[in-house]
């Protein structure tokens, strides 16, 4: 039997519907990392059709079949053509491994070349990029535009394009890498490795399906707290807190500063920036006396899975509660962990999460409305991009804060004044924003005009009885 | 008394969703003018907007807001300068399973190149619950790509939220200090 997990399969994406796309890379990135390598068309051993696909058959007749390629067909109904392997629909991990395996078995051993670990490494970059040149959220390539972290000591400023690890995570990385490789068959799960279409996308809408437990131990749903407005005020002020306005001169003194690198929101950023950079999943796991779990980073979807809901009491104390060194480790899990996550995150999909959403809400609950004690907020910031507002947990002016801060730069006082906004709303924007690396330092000077109220625009009053008919509900 | 009429704009290819979004929020049943695909379109949809489509939302007696769908084709691109006159602010439903989802942001952004700029847009991207790639960072570095600075949302069209996020992005961006 040859060895896949030595000598992945070279892999070419044709015309597959988006369902069955995002399922293989799903695959791909996940339990089948060690099979597949997907690869351009040139590059390629094989290539991989839809036939169900409008167009697909006929690109493969038109180009493909006569070009010596094998290829793996899916399709509802069998295909019996040359050099094609068929693998039913729905798509199975088990029938896409025993695809490849029939494609090295129909190759000549000798003309498979070997994939390098930096090949391998680079794989769900080379499948990214046959669709876009996707972002780091975090570790990107403009190092002028971060010049703070979330630490305030320029992390990513000068970050070379693959960044030292923390000792403790290059530890971890070592053992997962030096572990033995686990042979084929271990991999060759049966049937409930099933990849349906629900397991590559399943983030539920925070608001229509998450629940969270209140003081007494009740639980409510996020939707009750919409409607609720006690407990609507109540989620805010865990979000925002309850804090005194900070002073615009002695805000180094005020007790409302915090250290982050105590948090698990600092933990969250490595594996985040570990995550990008690595192009793998990394699990966050936290082993405190009172805190237990895990979180799933999953780059390649940009999703993220937590063993505890995001409104929940639970979720809110990781996030709340300092945690000693050593309680979250980093940890790139192996094939054979990643098989097991995998069926973890099936089996409990309403805890899979936007990534962003995950960030913005640990950012929020950790910071609630007080100041990072590395910031500098004598710096005036802009937004460079809104953040994915629809989807991340709202709190009171969080739009004007985003429209007033991409327009004029300013600081955290700067913006409270121009609207008079709650000061703590303000600072919950800036330290989830800044988490996502959304903010900048303005480069430009800042003339003292600026820093006056904006004047009143055109149409100020038909839009304001805009929004109100829209958020008010009305006769729709 | 005079009666005041505003416009905003949907705008965006086949299938992105500008038919479903009007009528997420409009007041009155959106008067489409869909008729049987009969080109590349009907791989998408069966029926399609080759008009326009309209909705309306009432302020009042003398004061309402006009909902605009333009056609997705780009043939009927000689309608959209015609639809924009009046409009406050544009938005741009991107769908992202098509193909090319960088292509229509490059083509739809140059075609409203002058009203983005007289006024505001806005992006919605829709179906990235059927596909996550490309996601939303790589929309927002092509918007940078095309200097241009838009709220930019992952929504889905049938939902009267997501939609009037992206009205009320709209207006703050179009004036921070309106208060609802």
């Amino acid at each position: 039997m040859l060895n896949l997990m030595n000598n992945p399969l070279k892999v070419a994406l044709m015309s597959i519907s988006p369902h069955n796309r995002a399922i293989l890379e799903f695959f791909f990135a996940g339990a089948g990392k060690k099979i597949f390598t997907p690869v351009e068309a040139a590059q390629a051993e094989a290539l991989i059709i839809d036939f169900d696909h409008p167009g697909g058959k006929q690109e493969w007749q038109a180009q493909h079949a006569d070009d010596f390629k094998p290829a793996i067909v899916i399709s509802v109904k069998e295909t019996m053509e040359d050099k094609v392997v068929w693998v039913p629909k729905p798509l199975t991990s088990k029938a896409l491994t025993a695809a490849a395996q029939t494609i090295r078995e129909m190759a000549p051993v000798a003309v498979v070349a070997p994939v390098s670990a930096a090949e391998q490494a680079a794989a769900p970059s080379q499948l990214a990029e046959t669709q876009a040149a996707p972002a780091p959220m975090l570790p990107d390539n403009t190092p002028e535009l971060r010049p703070f972290g979330l630490s305030g000591q320029q992390r990513f400023k000068a970050a070379p394009p693959v960044a030292p690890q923390p000792k403790c995570i290059e530890a971890l990385v070592q053992a997962s890498e030096s572990a033995p490789e686990p042979e084929p068959s271990e991999l060759e799960a049966p049937e409930q490795h099933f990849l349906r279409t629900e397991d590559v996308f399943i983030p539920p809408p925070l608001e229509a399906a998450e629940e969270l437990s209140s003081a007494d131990g009740a639980r409510f749903s996020a939707a009750e707290v919409v409607d609720d407005p006690i407990k609507q005020e109540q989620r805010w002020d865990s979000l925002c807190g309850r804090e005194q306005p900070i002073s615009r001169t002695h805000w180094h003194e005020s007790e409302a500063l915090y250290s982050p690198e105590n948090y698990l929101l600092n933990s969250l950023v490595d594996a985040l920036q570990l995550s990008h950079q690595s192009k793998q999943y990394v699990q966050l796991e936290i082993n405190g006396a009172q805190a237990r779990g895990h979180v799933l980073l999953m780059p390649d979807v940009n999703l993220a899975y937590s063993s505890a809901a995001l409104l929940s009491d639970e979720f809110a104390a990781w996030c709340v509660s300092p945690l000693k060194t050593g309680t979250v480790q980093l940890h790139l899990p192996s094939t054979t962990e990643l098989a097991v996550l995998e069926e973890t995150v099936r089996r409990d999909a309403e805890n899979t999460y936007d990534m962003e959403a995950l960030i913005w809400t640990t950012s929020l609950l950790t910071s609630r409305g007080r100041l990072s004690r590395n910031a500098d907020l004598t710096q005036p910031l802009r937004l460079r991009h809104w953040p994915n507002l629809p989807r991340l947990e709202a709190f009171p002016h969080v739009m004007q804060i985003a429209a007033a801060w991409q327009q004029r730069a300013g600081t955290v006082f700067d913006v409270a004044e121009w609207f008079d906004i709650p000061q703590r709303y303000v600072i919950a924007f800036y330290n989830a924003a800044h988490t996502l690396s959304l903010l900048t330092v303005e480069q430009a000077p800042v003339s003292p005009a600026a820093a006056e109220p904006a004047a009143p625009r055109k149409n100020r009053g038909l839009f304001s009885r805009l929004l109100k008919r829209l958020l008010g509900g009305g006769a729709k | 008394m005079t009666t005041s009429n505003k416009k905003i704009i949907f705008t965006g290819p086949v299938g992105a969703g500008k038919t479903t979004a009007i009528d997420a929020i409009s007041d009155i049943k959106t008067i489409k003018t869909d008729e049987h695909a009969s080109d590349m379109t009907k791989s998408r949809k069966p029926q399609t907007t080759v008009a326009m489509d309209y909705g309306l939302i009432n302020l009042g007696d003398d004061e309402r807001v006009h909902l605009y769908g333009t056609p997705g084709q780009e043939r009927f691109d000689f309608m959209w300068d015609i639809l924009t006159k009046g409009g406050i602010g544009l938005i741009l439903l991107l769908d992202n399973t098509r193909k090319d989802p960088f292509r229509d942001m490059k083509f739809y952004t140059n075609a409203f190149r002058d009203f983005i700029e007289q006024e505001q847009m806005v992006l919605g991207v829709t179906r990235m619950d059927l596909q996550r790639r490309p996601g939303l960072n790589d929309y927002r570095n092509w918007l940078d790509e095309l200097s241009i600075q838009a709220p930019i949302f992952e929504v889905d069209a049938r939902s009267r939220k997501d939609v009037t996020a992206l009205v009320q992005a709209l207006l703050y961006s179009l004036d921070p200090g309106v208060t609802a």
